[in-house]
């Protein structure tokens, strides 16, 4: 498991730190555009964008390196390695009571039946929060400033471009993604 | 530095009445806050940049908006900010699960102690407009000469009846019932959803300039054809109704009911009308089966027509359960007993009249296709339960019948199939909400309700080359428009730089 921990410094500008020592940050870099920067991590870009539409919780992130697509996130929704992950969902074990005020989680969708975001259907689409899944990264906030995401090992490639993302899907409070 | 307020005025999650009291009525169960209380709640919002909790509101309800101006006692501001996207106030602040992922499950104030009560302050912003400070309804665009039919007027139908009015588009509305509403109507019981609220909005919707045709079932009265000679669009939003059915042994004996058919005779025609003439005796002692909202909707309301002994069954433990666990909450309140882990396997009768039910014992298995724990009879492990009524909650489909009747193209599972534009296999025919979706919530229903709508107004004007999602449009035009029905009209303004 790893912890990131991202703390606002300005309007949309945020300190990403791993056990206490920053390793990257986050700024804009257009409308709905946000780059990650990161000497020992790699820069990545974050659009906000569902097929080039802004949209909630939607978002694809790139890797400045190979250019290309490292995960699409679509309502909540993403797949990465062929497994398809949920945020903010309730997982396996965590009675729905429990998750009104408690933490939130990454869950991984163990039997979701669609292996990618194009084929999901609408009913699916409408009904995500009924799957369960393994818990494998929680989403928590001490305070809106500060924003802690922690990773399990599957998810540690893109450990660092997705904790960026999650505090831009779901953290807007000291304008942390304005556009 | 932001300074948090981490908890809401008054008890968390709203104000209740007395579950003693209020189990002998149809009285609301959620307390209005006082003027005084929402200013104090309005005034915990940070007022986000751009916030999450519109993100997470199907309609893009201007929470920031409504909020910053209660804070400051302006509700007529309030009011106009979230009348904007959402012609439903008073029944989405009642009836939406805000805390389960939508606009209070995304505040982030929750990451500093417990998210604003969001629905509570919408309820007294609509509450105040009903009450005495009526309020213009939104402005419209010219009249067009286009004609949509909407086929249903539940929520997804008003919604979307709603922005083509304002897009200037001359709407008419069939509905096969009597009242307008749908699920909202006739689903939603009354101790949650007073109807006058629902025929308030829903009427106000119609004064726009909907014109309303009832009492006539489309596919069987009228035929698709023909409304297509007579509109340049027609919009299917007939919703849910097909029930799953069950094989369960004696489920043909007198005293087994559809558990949606005993709501829609509960309060399709009206609460006081049911009680007055009493339609049906459920005895005392009542079983419930499912784990739905559905399934505690009937047990509240039978507990409350028949003062009697309501029990649920539910075949998964409570963590499997997909109802609202606030709604579960006030249900164990009122003196619903819940049984988890159980399934009736057989309905027995005498002389074709219920009078128990064996109940198997379950244990949860490997993970379905949802993840979820699939329940296994325990073998051996079961008992007879005495009863009088069993109401079936268990799920239903999209309504099928027209799409079987006009041989519109299904999707997954009887739901009218769709492309991204939200048109059917027929020409000039779209279809949205439940009916293409299955059975979801009346703000989600509105929302895709009100794409659709998006969807057929470019279509009828010829703009569907230039869609932009109604969200974009409210983030990257609307903080700039004077109004939302600028907005709306394309108007060209000058755009922030990036």
């Amino acid at each position: 498991m790893m912890e990131f921990v991202i703390k606002a410094t300005e309007r949309q500008s945020a300190r990403i730190l791993v056990d206490g020592k920053e390793v990257a940050t986050i700024g804009p870099s257009g409308k709905a555009i946000f780059s990650i920067r990161s000497a020992s991590l790699g820069d990545w870009k974050v659009e906000l964008r569902d097929d080039g539409q802004i949209r909630p919780f939607s978002a694809e992130i790139t890797s400045a390196d190979t250019n290309g697509v490292a995960v699409k996130i679509k309502n909540h929704l993403f797949f990465y390695k062929e497994a398809a992950y949920l945020l903010t969902g309730i997982p396996e074990g965590v009675r729905p009571a429990d998750h009104v005020l408690g933490k939130r989680h990454v869950s991984r969708l163990d039997s979701f039946p669609f292996s990618r975001l194009d084929t999901v259907d609408l009913e699916t689409w409408g009904r995500l929060r009924l799957h369960r899944g393994t818990s494998v990264g929680e989403i928590d906030g001490t305070s809106p400033q500060e924003f802690r995401v922690t990773l399990s090992g599957e998810l540690l490639e893109i450990g660092l471009p997705l904790s960026a993302t999650l505090y831009l899907l779901y953290n807007s409070a000291q304008g942390a993604r304005d556009w | 530095m932001v300074v948090i307020k981490p908890n809401r005025v008054g008890p968390f999650p709203f104000p209740k009445s007395d579950p003693e009291e209020r189990k002998n009525d149809f009285s609301e169960v959620e307390q209005p806050y006082t003027k005084e209380e929402v200013m104090l709640e309005a005034d915990r919002c940070l007022r986000c940049g751009t916030p999450v909790c519109i993100d997470a509101c199907p309609v893009q309800l201007d929470v920031r908006g409504m909020m910053d101006a209660v804070a400051n006692g302006d509700f007529r501001r309030a009011y106009h900010r979230i009348r904007e996207t959402n012609p439903l106030l008073g029944v989405t602040a009642r009836c939406c699960p805000q805390l389960q992922g939508l606009c209070e499950d995304a505040c982030v104030v929750r990451w500093g102690g417990q998210p604003l009560s969001i629905g509570m302050v919408q309820r007294f912003v609509a509450d105040w407009e009903q009450t005495g400070s009526r309020q213009p309804d939104p402005g419209s665009e010219p009249l067009t000469g286009k004609r949509v039919a909407i086929v249903g007027a539940g929520p997804a139908g008003l919604a979307a009846a709603e922005l083509l009015l304002r897009y200037g588009h001359s709407v008419t509305i069939y509905e096969e019932a009597q009242n307008l509403g749908g699920t909202a109507w006739y689903g939603i019981p009354d101790y949650h959803l007073p109807k006058d609220v629902l025929t308030y909005e829903a009427e106000r919707i119609v004064a726009q300039g909907a014109k309303v045709v009832k009492g006539v079932k489309v596919g069987r009265d009228i035929s698709i054809t023909s409304l297509l000679s007579e509109s340049d669009a027609i919009l299917v939003a007939t919703g849910s109704r097909d029930v799953k059915k069950l094989d369960t042994p004696g489920s043909d004996l007198d005293g087994v009911l559809d558990g949606y058919e005993f709501l829609r005779e509960v309060y399709g025609g009206g609460l006081e009308s049911y009680i007055r003439e009493k339609h049906r005796n459920l005895g005392k002692e009542i079983l419930v089966v499912g784990g739905g909202d559905t399934a505690l909707d009937c047990a509240r309301t039978a507990l409350r027509l028949t003062r009697g002994h309501v029990s649920i069954l539910y075949r998964r433990d409570e963590k499997e359960m997909p109802a609202d666990p606030i709604m579960v909450k006030e249900a164990q309140e009122e003196g619903v007993e819940f049984k988890f882990l159980s399934d009736p396997s057989e309905y027995q009768g005498l002389e074709g009249k219920l009078v128990g039910a064996m109940v198997q014992s379950m244990r949860l298995g490997a993970p379905d296709s949802t993840g979820r724990k699939r329940p296994e009879p325990v073998p051996g492990e079961t008992a007879i339960v005495k009863c009088d009524s069993v109401l079936l909650a268990v799920g239903r489909g999209p309504d099928s019948f027209l799409e079987k009747k006009e041989g519109l193209r299904s999707g997954p599972r009887g739901a009218i199939a769709i492309d991204a534009r939200y048109m059917t296999s027929m020409a000039k025919v779209f279809a949205t909400g439940d009916a293409t979706t299955g059975e979801t919530l009346v703000v989600k229903a509105m929302g895709h309700g009100r794409e659709a709508a998006q969807m057929i107004h470019e279509y009828l004007v010829g703009l569907e080359d230039r869609h932009v999602s109604l969200y974009e449009q409210y983030y990257t035009k609307r903080a700039t428009e004077d109004s939302y029905q600028d907005m709306l009209s394309g108007r060209e303004v000058e755009q922030p730089p990036d």
